[in-house]
């Protein structure tokens, strides 16, 4: 029996333990987005046909507040700036944003907005992979299934190297395809609203404008960047679940904030409180903001440069040593 | 005479929790074909004793099982192994049929179709969650998972606890039909001693870490007998120098067990028969407690029942 059939039967058994948080919990929350979305575009369009104007989008900024601020924008223009013949003037030359270096975007106005669906699932997703880290390997031994799981040839570092997959791969593919979904379906609603809109040339000016393709790229770059800098996090949760007899995240959080506390009252300094949130706001290698939201392969390449991160990997190491050797020596509450 | 081939060699094995002695100084064989009872009262060091056999513990000796050392070489061994423990409770949110392809994922040695051949003897619909599934269903499922993995041993730590008398025996009468054969070992630890005790092939007390016994079941008959005497007679077996290992009093008189006597010699004084395991049990433990000079109150945690 090869080794990648027990880890395709380990990660299937994750699967069917988290259904709900890693299936179920991403549909719900797009079905509802969606739901919002279509309210949202019936009641605007209501309003913006009492009110003698003819674009159908310009309810949307309001509702999803700014979210759809692409489609109000050009619609706008449309209505500015007459037929379709200036639109497409207005827009030529720019094709579909393939391109990986996140700067030469056709869509300008798409650009921005069409991160929106993946911002928000993968924060959707962040904190149900923080929930799944915190019990999985405190939850078989609460419920004494521990020892199932251990009559069957599997090793614990095969075990926990199944969690650090789940947790830095299938959850974050999971989120990856949703917004992907979703993306989809913003599309589809714009195309809609577009056609209804009684603009010639909006329908071909929303498929030609799309940013889906090129921000999906940007976004696979972004998640890989963002496995390998959280890795020291995932490894934490992970020592923590499986050393937590009670409690666990109470022990996955006080001695951080203990450690940032102590650091400031002897030293006065903030080194530490800087040093995690680095990883809780997922800010790279070279500070900024949450990577989520530049999203692109370069931060790959800057993580895979950087010293901080060779330094989290060597932490994780001996994090998730830890985390196999408790499981193996010290695994009854 | 061919040397057996050895499933478990221990020697010397000990262990500690603080002061407390789980296993103390124990060395024991089990060889291929076996089924071995390992009796003790509760907190007597069988789970322990069980545990270092699986590496689920570690312990100072050697420990070889199958030739593997257990702590070190457990994801080995455990292709090997098979265990049910009444602690090993399955997960209530896995699906049946999910049980069997994880299994079967997993596990080199398991025979998918033999396992959906015992679970379609059941009732055990593939679609439940095993949180639906009664406690008599649930060791139904966890045997025909274990039954259909072709292990050279397999461990069962009370496995028929908290079972109802119908699928206690359906246990044992599909573990014997089913699975039994003369490659394979099993290792039983249980309080219902006499639902076992014809199955077994060798007979171990433990008792305060330390074994007291270690036999074929066979031989019990040379070394022990039960002597049942009138009042009268007791006396004179007393009188006549024998030391019985345990006495209990019955109706008109009293039913004494000795040890290393011959039952031709007995048999002057009365009825002699081969002990039953339970009895046994009690003789050898109360004896222990004399030994050690606690007396029989100290019996209490061992929840046998003894005929009177």
């Amino acid at each position: 029996m090869s080794m990648s059939q027990k880890y395709i039967a380990s990660i299937k058994r994750e699967m069917w333990e988290h259904q709900g948080a890693f299936v179920k919990v991403p549909i719900i929350v797009m079905m509802v987005l969606a739901v919002v979305l279509i309210l949202g575009g019936v009641v605007g369009s209501h309003y913006a046909k009492l009110a003698q104007y003819d674009y159908a989008f310009s309810g949307h900024e309001q509702t999803e507040e700014g979210q759809d601020s692409r489609v109000f924008k050009y619609t706008v223009k449309i209505i500015d700036e007459g037929g379709d013949a200036d639109v497409e003037g207005l827009k030529e030359g720019e094709g579909l944003p393939l391109s990986l270096d996140g700067q030469g975007f056709g869509g300008q106005e798409f650009d921005g907005v069409s991160r929106v669906p993946f911002i928000v699932f993968d924060h959707l997703m962040a904190i149900v992979v923080f929930m799944y880290l915190l019990s999985c390997l405190y939850d078989d031994r609460k419920n004494n299934s521990i020892l199932f799981w251990k009559s069957l040839p599997v090793s614990e570092a095969q075990n926990v190297f199944t969690k650090v997959i789940m947790a830095t791969l299938v959850v974050p593919f999971i989120a990856w395809c949703a917004a992907l979904v979703f993306s989809v379906f913003l599309l589809l609603y714009a195309l809609l609203g577009a056609a209804l809109s009684s603009h010639e040339g909006a329908v071909g000016f929303v498929l030609r404008e799309q940013a889906i393709i090129g921000a999906a790229m940007q976004y696979v770059g972004t998640l890989l960047a963002t496995a390998l800098w959280l890795l020291p996090l995932v490894a934490w949760l992970l020592l923590v679940s499986a050393y937590a007899k009670s409690a666990v995240f109470l022990h996955a959080t006080l001695p951080l904030v203990g450690v940032i506390v102590v650091e400031s009252i002897v030293f006065g300094s903030n080194g530490f409180a800087r040093l995690f949130s680095s990883y809780v706001l997922n800010v790279g290698p070279n500070g900024g903001g949450n990577m989520m939201y530049d999203p692109g392969w370069w931060h790959l390449r800057d993580v895979l440069l950087s010293g901080q991160f060779w330094m989290g990997l060597a932490a994780s190491g001996g994090m998730l040593w830890g985390t196999i050797y408790l499981r193996e020596n010290r695994f009854e509450l | 005479m061919i040397m057996e081939k050895l499933i478990i060699k221990a020697e010397s094995l000990n262990k500690s929790y603080g002061d407390f002695k789980a296993l103390d100084n124990v060395s024991f064989t089990v060889g291929a074909g076996k089924i071995v009872g390992l009796i003790g009262p509760n907190g007597a060091g069988k789970t322990t004793l069980l545990k270092s056999i699986l590496g689920l513990t570690a312990v100072d000796g050697a420990l070889e099982v199958l030739g593997l050392n257990p702590k070190t070489q457990r994801t080995d061994l455990i292709e090997q192994v098979s265990f049910i423990a009444d602690t090993a409770i399955l997960p209530r949110w896995l699906k049946v049929s999910q049980a069997v392809e994880y299994v079967s994922g997993v596990h080199p040695r398991f025979n998918r179709e033999k396992a959906q051949q015992f679970l379609n003897r059941t009732t055990i619909k593939p679609n439940s969650k095993i949180g639906q599934l009664s406690k008599g269903m649930i060791t139904q499922l966890h045997l025909a998972l274990v039954m259909a993995i072709d292990s050279q041993l397999l461990v069962l730590d009370e496995p028929t606890l908290g079972l109802d008398i119908v699928y206690r025996k359906q246990f044992y009468s599909s573990l014997l039909a089913d699975y039994f054969d003369e490659q394979k070992t099993i290792v039983i630890t249980t309080h219902q001693v006499e639902e076992v005790e014809n199955i077994l092939t060798d007979l171990m007390f433990i008792d305060r870490g330390q074994l007291v016994l270690n036999t074929p079941i066979d031989t019990i008959g040379e070394q022990f007998c039960e002597l049942v005497v009138t009042a009268a007679a007791k006396e004179a077996v007393r009188a006549a120098g024998f030391k019985p290992l345990y006495e209990q009093m019955r109706l008109g008189g009293a039913s004494l067990i000795f040890e290393g006597v011959s039952a031709a010699q007995l048999a002057v004084f009365g009825e002699v028969s081969v002990p039953s395991v339970a009895d046994l049990f009690v003789a050898k433990m109360s004896s222990g407690l004399d030994e050690a000079g606690r007396g029989e109150s100290g019996l209490g945690g061992s929840g046998r029942g003894v005929a009177l």
